[in-house]
């Protein structure tokens, strides 16, 4: 439920700033907000439902000083403001960002691998999958040991494996269930 | 009846006048002429006797005699009915006494025969339940042995995998990460 919510304001924002061709603002924007947003004592404010509409109004006044915002993404907070939906502003993001990725032509990518990449693996992996999904890759590298070799790429939710951790689960499942593993 | 009533009713008139005649000649008894009018009066007496029982009392003794004469009837012919079936079942217990121990050999035969017959079928039932048993046992003798099989199985890959797990980056290689890496690509690029 509050992932539709979301996904309709962000769908709402995404057509004000295609019009006015300010969508890398609006997104920079909404990622200030999202990130401010998730503090916990700022989430809890967001999220109180004692507060009187004034009270809302000038939370987001607030916010919409110290971040400096548009007067674009300024209204559409006080929008979410006046609709009790301050608390949504963290998906809003990511459903902007994605819609923003589409419209680009781009996806993102989470590359993880037991130890550092260099660039050059990361380059072939990046585009391996934009050939693959035909779309520019942004991707971002992490670092689990616990994976103890090979990489994973998460690409929009698609999770490919190829971690000698997987394997080797895959390994002792076969010996689980009384398969040949040789 | 009625000629009986008349002479009942003359020997009745007649009667007084003979008595008379009898008293008035009473007194002249050793003329001789007494005799006839004394010996007729007695069997005016005699006929009225005669008539007076035959009109009243000779009716209730004919009407008794015949009711004990029915009543005699019927008892012989019931004695006579009960004799009858007295006979008829003498007979028949007879027939049963001389029949009895074939009769007696025939319900022995009859008790042998269910007697085998309920026996086959308890030994039959005891047999199904003995292999339903026994099938049921090796069942779960069966499953029994899959479930350690399997159980042993799973530690031994759990084992196995934990094994590998810490052996794993102490004997993995660059060449190694780098060889995962070329075949992740290869997969994926399929």
């Amino acid at each position: 439920m509050t992932g539709s919510i979301a996904r309709r304001y962000a769908k709402a924002m995404f057509a004000v700033a295609r019009d006015s061709g300010t969508l890398e603002q609006a997104a920079g924007d909404l990622e200030r907000l999202a990130a401010i947003a998730a503090a916990p004592q700022v989430a809890a404010a967001l999220a109180n439902p004692l507060l009187s509409e004034t009270q809302r109004r000038d939370l987001a006044s607030a916010i919409s000083d110290d971040l400096a915002l548009r007067p674009e993404t300024r209204t559409f907070v006080c929008v979410l403001a006046d609709h009790q939906r301050l608390d949504q502003l963290g998906g809003i993001a990511d459903h902007f960002r994605r819609l923003l990725d589409r419209h680009l032509g781009q996806v993102r990518a989470t590359i993880g691998s037991s130890a550092a990449l260099d660039s050059a693996d990361v380059e072939r992996i990046v585009a391996v999958f934009a050939a693959k999904t035909g779309k520019r890759v942004l991707a971002e590298t992490r670092v689990d040991p616990d994976m103890l070799g090979g990489v994973i790429v998460d690409i929009e939710g698609k999770v490919y494996d190829g971690s000698l951790r997987n394997q080797l689960r895959g390994l002792a499942d076969s010996i689980a269930r009384g398969r040949s593993y040789l | 009846m009625i000629p009986g009533r008349r002479l009942f009713l003359a020997l009745l008139l007649l009667q007084p006048a003979l008595a008379a005649a009898s008293e008035a000649s009473g007194h002249g008894e050793h003329s001789g002429m007494a005799t006839p009018l004394k010996l007729a009066l007695m069997f005016v007496n005699l006929g009225l006797f005669v008539l007076l029982m035959r009109s009243v009392a000779l009716p209730g003794i004919r009407r008794w005699v015949s009711e004990r004469r029915e009543m005699v009837v019927d008892a012989l012919e019931k004695a006579a009915r009960a004799k009858r079936e007295a006979e008829k079942l003498q007979a028949e217990w007879k027939q049963r006494l001389a029949n009895l121990d074939a009769e007696l050999e025939q319900l022995r035969n009859q008790a042998r025969a269910a007697i085998a017959a309920e026996r086959e079928e308890i030994l039959r039932s005891a047999r199904t339940l003995a292999d339903t048993i026994a099938r049921d046992a090796q069942r779960a003798a069966e499953q029994e042995l899959r479930n350690a099989r399997d159980l042993l199985r799973a530690e031994l890959a759990r084992n196995a995998y934990e094994l590998a797990s810490k052996q794993a980056p102490q004997h993995l290689t660059s060449a190694d990460q780098r060889r995962f890496l070329d075949e992740f690509i290869q997969q994926v690029s399929k």
